[in-house]
């Protein structure tokens, strides 16, 4: 079909004030706690949908929330649920309604452990669900428009301005952004050329000696290899996140097999209380672990305090979860007992790629079944170590080395994206140029496929700066003598 | 003024190339009283340069001169000897007429107009300056003595302005070849405040037809079906003529390297900028160096006209190496130069100082149109010209003014650029320039402009009628295309399948199956036969079934488009104080106190307006809406009074920019 349906590109509606607040239109999300690890972590929505968001990716018991139904000022308890009905964190959900929210509109804000990685995952679903990621100041801009802040606060509101543009000087400067914004100002330059050259080919289609417009065989190799590498640069975000944030490793498993003395060990310092006792770990723990440079945050998630029958598909529905926020999990395993269905559930939750299996206290007599210790060992590559004396702790610390900086170090010279928006306009971007080859397949000609073309240009301008017609004609006439 | 008692019109329009002529015409029609005043009553609408309009955008906007009743379209249908619509294999949207004119014809057929119209006075003689009372224009005065009495007077003095020619070294006043310049107007300009700018531009050697061997070049003829530029013109059926082509060579390129030092381009004697798509032949030797050749059309000036333009060879080499340089090209060995190319440097005013109708901001009742505004082409003379006396006239007669919007037409998209961004070169039109290019296709023109066209007065009843029975015949082909349903295994299905070599296995429409990509548009019009075509001529059916085979791409632009229009919504009052808004740069607030941006979208189109600094404007300006409607609730009646006129409607109401406008119950 030569129908395309998309949304209307930013160029094309002329040179956009892009970051006008456009209250009453929008709903935005942003991680609202300081960066850093905090004791609860709060996103926050604005807009009209940001209730219906929220209640979208947050379960009461088994099923979403009715948004109509949800009080506004008090929170409820639940579970926060990511694409594919994972669950991310446990938390609370608080709805407030103008006029008494913070910025004059609907809010919605999700409390969540105060673990980064979690507030992210938050902000990512929302994203998936159609909320735009906030930029810096939105919500005050939004709260002084609605009249929640006085004008008398004016000066604020420039300082706050100018804040932005600081920050954003400031961003560009930092030392991993730098690399991006050259990798996406390379990117941009290289899809200017092929707009200029388009443009060029439809100006001046007489002048026939001018040079050739376009390249043998047309733009569309250039313009393959550029969204994939605008895609390539979007697949970066994990690996940036993990850069920026520290790889998360969570310690999973079932009750008493010594997940927090393996998580003090590893730590070498005595952060979880440590008793003989199933359940004494009543939260999540969460400490910062240097691996070769890079920052791994250790979470020793509770154990399980809820009767025996239930707790199987309990743990393994926590697995899971940790799993949705870790990038790493460590499976426990008490090498003392036979396996229970705990186990054996957790054992076949795991993502191979993503997991290793500890099989901790080794130190004590076996009591594993045969069969069974010879599949752990050869099947899982599980572990042996004892948390109480030190055995297999180094092993264990290399093979966290070798599965946390997999991918990362020795290939973190390139360039890799951090920033949720950034991701959310360069998956644009790639979308556009995948209409724009779909459209070329089809013998569209130029002068539409310029709108995508010029979309996914914007939207690279959205992160590094805009690519004015001006520029495209500075190309055009640098690059070709035309002159009827 | 002197007591002589002096005669009065109600607009003064001085020069009358293709922007005076254009201006001055509309105002007649509009009712004013209008004389049109110009230095040589027997170079009305002169091609100074090359004897051709229209091409990519430029025949655009012929098109929605046209549209709103003005004059060029109609005259080069009239006149021209070889017409070629461009860019056949792309969209309607980026399709244009080109022709090449008779110029002589042109300009009888340009002062005929101007001479049959009533209300209309053309003038000879110099206008040395401008009489301005209070920031109110009064009247204008001549150079030998006597003045006119106006209420509006249009300035479109192209190259005049104390214009310098160059050919070689040498260098004499003058506003074309052998023809006077003007002083006394540009100084007349500077001392109203005008910021003043100076530009150039060039034009190639003519030489003798006779002496030119055609058959050593090679032919470029016309369009066998001409495509013409106005909707009035119903076909085209004179006979078309030849165009030729030949190339310079490394020997050319050589001659004007040795010569490059009596260039006053590379010399040092010009150093106002020329427009950059239109450089000279030493230029293109200079900059791009490794090309062995480049490209020359040759150009017939008239039917019968004794001289050949040098499309592509601007020069303003001496004329002794024009004259070795051309003969060093083929076919062109023996040529005969009948007149030396030259460069010309002239001053314009920054047109940032004009608001979109063209008047000054500094004097009621200026308006500046043309290469003055820093422009150059006929076509956007022409363009300019039609807007500003138009609105001049509209002035006069204290109504409300008119100037299409970016979304609507090329010509507002021209205007806009020009007084928000200003210019640092000769300004040309690009089709790129316009964000809605798929909206602003020739075709359409007169379905986004002949209503304004009309509302102000500019189109006659007749006209209106064919107007209204084109749209209507458009109208009525997309309804039945989008709403004539083909069931399966009807007859007409089954027809269509062997026709179009698709198989229906859904209730369908043509509108539907012209989305596909294994339809082919001209195979679904054959089918469908003339009985379907609701009176309406095979382009206009081809363009009805394009325009929704890619109505997913236009129904993108009209989204886009509706968005600037809600930005265009938010006015920005023209007292309102930038220097005492905090956290504004210096540099900021001085561009948008002399732009005076009439609503947020156009603040946004000023270079070096950054997004901070409009989010900034945008939180003051809400912020004063809520307050005021916060008042009014409280105390009904105290709004503010209303200006008593507006200077600035760009966007009516019945401004919708579709170039299909919906049938009145599609709206619902």
């Amino acid at each position: 079909m030569i129908d395309r349906e998309s949304r209307p590109s930013r160029h094309a509606s002329g040179p956009v004030i892009s970051t006008s607040p456009s209250p009453g239109t929008e709903t935005i999300v942003a991680i609202s706690t300081p960066p850093g690890r905090g004791g609860i972590g709060v996103v926050r929505l604005s807009g009209p949908r940001a209730i219906s968001v929220a209640s979208k990716l947050f379960h009461r018991g088994k099923q979403g929330l009715d948004p109509a139904t949800v009080p506004a000022g008090r929170a409820t308890f639940g579970r926060f649920v990511g694409t594919g009905g994972v669950t991310i964190d446990h938390g609370y959900l608080v709805a407030f309604r103008p006029p008494s929210s913070f910025t004059g509109e609907d809010t919605a804000e999700l409390w969540s452990h105060g673990s980064p990685a979690v507030a992210r995952l938050l902000v990512e679903a929302a994203v998936a669900l159609g909320a735009r990621p906030a930029t810096p100041g939105e919500f005050t801009l939004r709260a002084f428009l609605n009249g929640r802040i006085d004008a008398t606060q004016a000066e604020a509101i420039r300082d706050l301005i100018e804040a932005r543009t600081a920050f954003q000087a400031k961003v560009a400067h930092d030392q991993v952004l730098g690399r991006i914004s050259s990798e996406v100002d390379r990117l941009k330059d290289r899809l200017a050329e092929v707009v200029a050259r388009l443009e060029a080919s439809i100006e001046f289609s007489e002048e026939s000696e001018a040079g050739r417009f376009l390249p043998e065989g047309g733009v569309g190799s250039e313009v393959w290899k550029v969204r994939t590498a605008i895609e390539t640069l979007a697949g970066t975000y994990d690996r940036g996140r993990r850069v920026r944030d520290g790889a998360a490793v969570a310690l999973v498993g079932s009750p008493n097999v010594g997940k927090s003395s393996l998580f003090n060990r590893l730590l070498e310092e005595d952060r979880a209380i440590v008793t003989p006792l199933a359940g004494t770990t009543r939260d999540v723990l969460e400490e910062s672990l240097d691996l070769r440079g890079i920052p791994v945050s250790l979470l020793d998630t509770a154990g399980l305090h809820e009767p025996q029958d239930e707790a199987g598909s309990e743990a393994v529905r926590r697995a899971r979860g940790a799993m949705t926020t870790a990038d790493l999990l460590l499976l426990v395993l008490d090498w003392s007992r036979p396996l229970g269905q705990d186990d054996r559930g957790l054992l076949r939750a795991l993502d191979p790629g993503r997991s290793i299996v500890v099989l901790n206290k080794v130190d004590l007599a076996c009591g594993v079944g045969r069969d069974e210790a010879q599949s752990l060992t050869q099947r899982h590559g599980a572990l042996g170590v004892s948390a109480r004396t030190g055995a297999g702790i180094e092993a264990l610390r290399l093979r966290l080395e070798e599965a946390v900086t997999a991918g990362t170090v020795g290939s973190n010279e390139g360039a890799f994206i951090t920033n949720v928006r950034h991701r959310d306009l360069l998956a644009k971007a790639a979308a556009a140029l995948t209409r724009a080859e779909r459209g070329a397949r089809d013998g569209v000609t130029e002068e539409y496929l310029l709108l995508d073309y010029r979309e996914a240009l914007d939207r690279l301008g959205e992160i590094t700066g805009e690519v004015g017609v001006d520029d495209i004609y500075d190309r055009i006439f640098k690059s070709f003598c035309i002159g009827k | 003024m002197s007591g002589i008692p002096v005669k009065s019109y109600d607009v003064v329009v001085i020069g009358a190339g293709h922007a005076g002529c254009e201006a001055a015409l509309a105002a007649a029609r509009l009712g004013c009283e209008t004389a049109l005043v110009t230095l040589d009553a027997g170079a009305v609408a002169r091609m100074s340069c090359n004897p051709a309009i229209g091409g990519l955008a430029k025949g655009h906007l012929v098109r929605e001169i046209d549209a709103l009743g003005g004059e060029m379209g109609r005259a080069i249908d009239a006149t021209g000897i070889q017409f070629r619509l461009l860019n056949r294999s792309r969209g309607p949207a980026v399709q244009a007429p080109r022709a090449q004119a008779d110029k002589e014809a042109y300009s009888r057929r340009m002062r005929d107009a101007v001479e049959s119209t009533r209300r209309l006075t053309l003038i000879e003689g110099e206008t040395s300056d401008l009489i301005v009372d209070g920031g109110v224009l009064r009247g204008v005065e001549f150079a030998g003595g006597g003045a006119l009495a106006t209420r509006c007077a249009v300035v479109t003095t192209g190259t005049f302005l104390r214009g310098q020619l160059h050919v070689g070294l040498e260098n004499r006043p003058g506003g074309r070849f052998e023809e006077k310049t003007s002083v006394g107007l540009s100084r007349a300009l500077a001392r109203l405040g005008l910021p003043m700018g100076r530009l150039k531009t060039g034009t190639p050697p003519r030489v003798l037809k006779s002496s030119v061997d055609f058959d050593a070049m090679d032919r470029q003829a016309g369009d066998r079906d001409p495509v013409p530029f106005s909707f009035e013109t119903g076909a085209i059926d004179t006979p078309q003529i030849d165009c030729h082509i030949t190339f310079t060579n490394p020997q050319t390129h050589a001659i004007i390297r040795g010569n490059l030092d009596r260039s006053p381009l590379y010399a040092g004697r010009i150093t106002s900028t020329g427009p950059r798509y239109c450089p000279s032949i030493e230029d293109k030797v200079v900059r791009f160096a490794d090309r062995d050749r480049h490209q020359i059309f040759v150009e017939p000036e008239g039917r019968d006209h004794p001289w050949i333009y040098l499309n592509g060879v601007s020069t303003s080499l001496p004329a002794e190496v024009q004259i070795e340089m051309v003969r060093s090209i083929r076919g062109l060995e023996k040529a005969e130069v009948a007149r030396a190319g030259y460069a010309v440097e002239y001053d314009f005013v920054q047109p940032t100082a004009c608001r979109h109708t063209l008047e000054t901001r500094a004097v009621r009742g200026l308006f500046l149109a043309g290469q003055i505004n820093g422009t150059t082409g006929y076509e956007e003379a022409a363009a300019l010209g039609l807007v500003a006396g138009m609105n001049a006239a509209l002035v006069a007669q204290d109504r409300e003014t008119f100037v299409p919007s970016r979304g609507e037409a090329y010509i507002g998209v021209l205007v806009d650029d020009l007084v928000l961004k200003g210019t640092a070169e000769p300004y040309r039109m690009f089709t790129s320039r316009a964000e809605y290019r798929l909206l602003l296709d020739i075709d359409s023109a007169d379905l986004r402009l002949t209503e304004h066209g009309r509302r102000v007065g500019l189109i006659g009843d007749e006209r209106y009628g064919r107007f209204l029975a084109r749209r209507d015949g458009v109208r009525a082909f997309t309804r039945f295309l989008e709403t004539q349903t083909l069931r399966p295994s009807s007859g007409a299905a089954r027809r269509a399948e062997r026709t179009l070599g698709v198989r229906i296995g859904n209730p369908t429409t043509p509108a539907l199956l012209l989305r596909r990509n294994d339809v082919a548009l001209e195979a679904l019009l054959d089918f469908l036969g003339d009985q379907a075509a609701r009176g309406l001529g095979a382009r206009d059916r081809r363009y009805v079934a394009n325009r929704l085979r890619y109505g997913g791409y236009i129904d993108r632009q009209e989204r886009d488009l509706e968005r600037l229009q809600r930005e265009e919504g938010r006015r920005i009052p023209p007292e309102f104080d930038y220097e005492g808004l905090p956290g504004l740069s210096k540099e900021i607030v001085e561009k948008l106190g002399r732009a005076r941006p009439a609503t947020l979208a156009q603040a946004a189109r000023i270079s070096g307006v950054t997004p901070a600094a409009l989010s900034l404007i945008n939180v003051y300006l809400e912020k004063a809406r809520r307050q005021r409607a916060g008042r009014t609730s409280t105390a009904r009646g105290t709004a503010p009074a209303r200006p008593r006129r507006r200077i600035d409607t760009r966007c009516s109401a019945e401004s919708s920019g579709c170039p299909i406008p919906r049938l009145p119950e599609d709206r619902a």
